[in-house]
């Protein structure tokens, strides 16, 4: 184990933060003293592929308190379910509604039409509504915690459907009072779009450039930071990471062997050491902690969120194996380690009150893994495989090339694996932790998942489930369907009970 | 040749191998077990200088599981139940009168057993996914919905519980998802389900013998089930210290009192012995990769077949601690499994991996060096058993397992068996038509039967003559036993209206009953 000491090695010259949209070229730049890894001592040869990257947290389904808003793609509406008397109300939107989010007073849902290029927000309890017009071709949607701002952008992990002339370095900032639009140019192909803890600014990363958006501004404008040297060919900003405070960001980039920090509120940008090539990092859920997977070096770094220079503790990982991904668990006291790329099948328990001479206790698994996902509120986690990672496995196994999840205890590790026969899609989760909800791509049923016992129990439904969701504070799920006329079944966790609404649509121009 | 043991590798003391292990608690009752993260296995087997992870490589698979060709018929002293798995029906047989009476039941019944008290019979439904509990009077019946995808089931002792399971030896024919780590708990009184989630693909599923708990071994993980409790949860205890690749757990036997579970996993040095009330986990030396243990016919003792050293390892079931007598075995040839005499004075050792056309004696009362005697057979073996009496043994050969055998050997790549007098060992090798399926003995010793895959024909083996005759049927036969305290055999058969024979050897009388399931409306 190493420790070492604050490393600045390396200053990148802000842009003018008040001048305007001027980043320094590269003659401008000092020489960057970046040390190489035979230098730091890490493991050289990591020569695999990036660790697939992290599903967005799960955030909650677009509810207001009373509702539940779904959008329907192909009918050009957005359905809100009332949480209590299961009224279904459709209200027309734009073309192609692809996502909806719930700003956080509640008060109104903000859909964005990917086929009309604009957003649409309706009053959540008359929804009445009005449009404004986007940038085109933009794909995914943010909302700011203080309901005051949305963000549209295009995420070039999704398929692109672009037409026309196209720039991939645009983003649409929409104030929602008023629906005043900005359109900025921030670097190209922003790899994730963020709003700070604080309200106070919104960023934007790509692999060149972090871009800082002052929304406190009256004409907002972002002020482009360079956060690699190598301006031909720059290493993929794989992770954008925020600080608590709102005033810090760190990105960390594939391949290399530090992260880079930028200063928010000056643009000041620093490197910090972290192994070889890191390939995950995290927030622990105190936000105390940075927790940064090194798995060219099969090292945890673990930074302190109030002093990131002082000497990091750095844990070895178990030698001879893999570990590219982290998550921690919402309790802080244990993370699980495990490797998308390497197609391993086994996870690595790490009690985080271990001392850090202690290497995490591996396990096996049935297949390779795609992704983990602790499960807040049931002491479990799931687990995603990747169908063709069938590491040991005899082809007549009955989970050879086939689609499945486990469940995995977190207080002892044991697992129950799941063969499924369509890949895994979406989880809903219950309030109360104990039972989610389990969407397959294409199939016409969802799985009950009964976290506590760790069992499972199949939910045949009458068409092709869209989307699934939980109805706020209840144990009724819902899933929306594939149907001409809309089709949504709501399905109480507890009881079995299974409703479903088909024709609903037939109102869509009578609700607004 | 008996040797003493080496002491050191015997280890009745749980500290260091606590620490290894990770005890799991799944419920308020305190397991004294390591957990997890305690462990630092992070290397998986071999890391530790604990006598754990032995090579147990002797270049030989491991054994067939001891063959289930012989199954008790569902019986109470005056009926026998019989599953007609394609028909959904059982049929009950008045074994005074040889009446017959079906009953509907779920989807593919393939198994039924009769509780204790005799007046439940369960029926396990396959492919309906549930039990069919059959009073054996009035043939009334409930339901009770399992888990799905189970295809094998198993009775408490005093036939108050049911645990139906995946037995992953079998075909598996399960659709949707899927977990294979489940077990259905049925309360037979009630009809009370209990899902349980055990470890992944559970080799073996056990209730001791007082009734009081269930277990269940997969290779990572014991699970022991509280049957006293209201509400009976599975305790996880770890017993492999390689967390990644555990080793197949391919044996599991209980000490007649209930409270010490052993396990056999496959290219170990030694056996893991779980105290079940505590979870406390340990191990007992047991030569080198352990391929058979057995429990004597008595109770009394635990036989260990330890086939990498070539040794049996003696173990006194009341005190699993104690030393063990170890017999060398001659290193002539393999030994990999054996079976046991009814009065425990002999066994037979044999090998069904190594296809070594031979089987060894054991004389328990011999002096020490003329123990075991070498016999040589036609073919290899897949399994071998012993006559109720102890009188004769058959052996079973496979199709494939030539020996020496020539090529234009009427037994070359042929099935067959061999009676063996257990006097003198003097074999008789019998070529058959096609494998054997089922085998039944009266309960007096003197006669055995076999049924044959896909052929109208039932085999009788007179075990003290060594002689065998062929009885014709009208179709071929599903399921063959012996109406309890009689000679009388009963043969179902494949036929869309039932049929069911009924042979009586003294006489070689055969009587068929064709079209009883007619009757399944109107006898109920």
């Amino acid at each position: 184990m190493r420790r070492l000491g604050p490393c600045l090695l390396g200053l990148f010259a802000a842009a003018g933060c008040s001048s305007g949209n001027q980043a320094l070229t590269a003659f401008d730049m000092p020489a960057l003293d970046r040390p190489s890894p035979s230098a730091e001592g890490g493991a050289a040869g990591d020569t695999g592929a990036p660790e697939a990257p992290e599903p967005e947290p799960p955030r909650p389904p677009a509810a207001a308190p009373r509702y539940v808003f779904v959008p329907n793609p192909d009918r050009g509406t957005v359905t809100r379910v009332d949480a209590d008397s299961l009224q279904v109300i459709t209200a027309a939107v734009g073309v192609e509604p692809t996502a909806v989010e719930v700003t956080a007073d509640g008060g109104s849902a903000v859909v964005l039409n990917e086929g009309s290029d604009e957003l649409t927000v309706l009053a959540v309890e008359s929804l009445s509504g009005a449009s404004v017009s986007l940038r085109p071709n933009l794909n995914a949607l943010r909302l700011s915690g203080d309901s005051q701002w949305a963000v549209a952008w295009h995420d070039g992990a999704e398929p692109d459907r672009s037409e026309g002339s196209s720039s991939y370095n645009e983003v649409s900032l929409v104030r929602l009072d008023g629906l005043a639009h900005h359109p900025l140019i921030v670097g190209y192909n922003p790899r994730q779009v963020r709003f700070t803890a604080d309200h106070r600014r919104m960023v934007a990363v790509s692999d060149d450039y972090l871009c800082i958006v002052d929304l406190r501004a009256d004409e907002p404008t972002p002020v482009r930071v360079r956060i690699s040297a190598d301006t031909v060919s720059p290493p993929e900003a794989e992770e954008l990471l925020l600080s608590p405070d709102g005033a810090t960001a760190i990105v960390r980039q594939f391949g290399e062997n530090s992260l880079t920090l930028v200063d928010l509120e000056t643009g000041e940008a620093r490197l910090l050491p972290v192994g070889d090539n890191p390939t995950d990092i995290d927030l622990s859920a105190d936000g105390a902690e940075a927790v940064a997977v090194a798995r060219g070096s099969n090292e945890l770094w673990v930074y302190d969120m109030r002093d990131l220079f002082a000497p990091a503790r750095v844990i070895a990982l178990p030698a001879g194996m893999t570990f590219g991904s982290l998550v921690l668990t919402p309790d802080d006291r244990a993370g699980l380690l495990y490797s998308t790329s390497s197609g391993a099948p086994l996870f690595a328990a790490w009690d985080r009150a271990a001392a850090d001479t202690e290497s995490p206790a591996v396990f096996g698994l049935i297949k390779g893994v795609a992704d983990i996902e602790v499960l807040p509120g049931s002491q479990r986690a799931l687990v995603r495989h990747a169908p063709a990672a069938n590491g040991e496995l005899d082809a007549g196994s009955p989970f050879y090339n086939r689609e499945a999840i486990t469940l995995l205890s977190l207080e002892d590790s044991f697992t129950n694996p799941i063969r499924l026969d369509a890949p895994p899609a979406e989880l809903a989760r219950r309030d109360d932790g104990q039972v989610g909800v389990l969407r397959m791509e294409g199939a016409d049923s969802v799985l009950r998942l009964d976290f506590d016992r760790m069992l499972h129990d199949e939910v045949p439904l009458s068409s092709a489930v869209e989307h699934v969701g939980m109805m706020p504070g209840r144990a009724l799920s819902y899933a929306s369907q594939a149907h001409d006329l809309g089709r949504i079944s709501f399905y109480d966790t507890d009881t079995g009970a299974l409703q479903t609404i088909t024709g609903f649509e037939l109102n869509a121009a009578v609700a607004r | 040749m008996r040797r003493k043991p080496n002491l050191l590798l015997l280890s009745p003391h749980f500290g260091p191998l606590l620490a290894a292990l990770a005890g799991i608690g799944c419920s308020a009752s305190e397991m004294s077990g390591a957990y997890a993260f305690d462990s630092g296995t992070s290397e998986g087997s071999g890391a530790q200088d604990d006598g754990f992870g032995g090579d147990g490589d002797d270049g030989y698979v491991p054994e067939e599981p001891e063959a289930e060709l012989a199954k008790p018929p569902a019986a109470t002293p005056r009926y026998v139940f019989v599953a007609n798995t394609s028909r959904n029906t059982v049929t009950r047989i008045d074994s005074t009168s040889l009446d017959v009476i079906t009953a509907p039941v779920g989807v593919g019944p393939t198994q039924v057993l009769v509780s204790e008290n005799n007046a439940l019979a369960v029926v396990f439904n396959e492919d309906s996914d549930d039990l069919t509990l059959l009073d054996t009077e009035s043939l009334s019946s409930r339901s009770v919905g399992l888990r799905p995808n189970l295809n094998t089931m198993e009775m408490s002792g005093d036939g108050a519980w049911v645990a139906a399971w995946h037995n992953g030896a079998l075909a598996d024919t399960s659709t949707g998802a899927t977990s294979y780590n489940e077990v259905s708990l049925v309360n037979v009184a009630s009809g009370m389900h209990i899902p349980l989630i055990v470890g992944y693909n559970p080799r073996a599923v056990r209730f001791s013998a007082d009734g009081q708990r269930l277990l269940v071994v997969s290779d990572e993980v014991l699970s022991i089930i509280d049957l006293t409790e209201p509400e009976p949860e599975p305790v996880r205890v770890r017993i492999a210290l390689d967390t990644i690749d555990p080793p197949l757990a391919e044996e599991l036997v209980l000490t007649p009192d209930g409270q010490v579970a052993i396990i056999r996993q496959f290219g170990a040095t030694e056996l893991v012995v779980v105290e079940l009330a505590t979870g406390t986990v340990g191990a007992i030396a047991v030569g080198d990769n352990p391929t058979d243990i057995d429990v004597t016919p008595d109770g009394s003792q635990a036989v260990a077949v330890a086939r990498g050293s070539n040794e049996l390892w003696i173990y006194a079931l009341d005190d699993i601690f104690a030393e063990p007598s170890v017999v060398v075995l001659p290193d002539a040839m393999p030994f990999g499994s054996i079976v046991m005499s009814p009065d425990n004075s002999r066994g037979l050792l044999y090998s069904t991996a190594s296809g070594v056309p031979a089987f060894a004696a054991w004389d328990r009362a011999a002096p020490e060096g003329e123990e075991i005697a070498l016999y040589g057979l036609l073919k290899g073996i897949s399994g071998m058993s012993v006559s109720p009496d102890g009188a004769a043994a058959l052996a079973i050969h496979p199709t494939s397992q030539n020996g020496d055998l020539r090529g234009d050997s009427p037994f070359y790549n042929r099935d067959a068996v061999t009676l063996i007098d257990m006097g003198d060992y003097f074999t008789n090798p019998i070529r058959l038509t096609a494998k054997p399926v089922e085998l039944a003995s009266t309960s007096d010793g003197a006669l055995g039967f076999i049924t044959l895959e896909d052929t109208p024909s039932l085999l009788q083996l007179d075990y003290s003559r060594l002689i065998h005759d062929e009885i014709p049927l009208s179709s071929a036969a599903a399921h063959l036993g012996v109406i309890p305290e009689s000679q009388t055999v009963y043969v179902s058969q494949e036929h869309s209206l039932g049929r069911i024979s009924f042979y009586t050897p003294s006489t070689g009388q055969l009587q068929t009953i064709t079209g009883f399931e007619l009757n399944a409306a109107i006898e109920r």
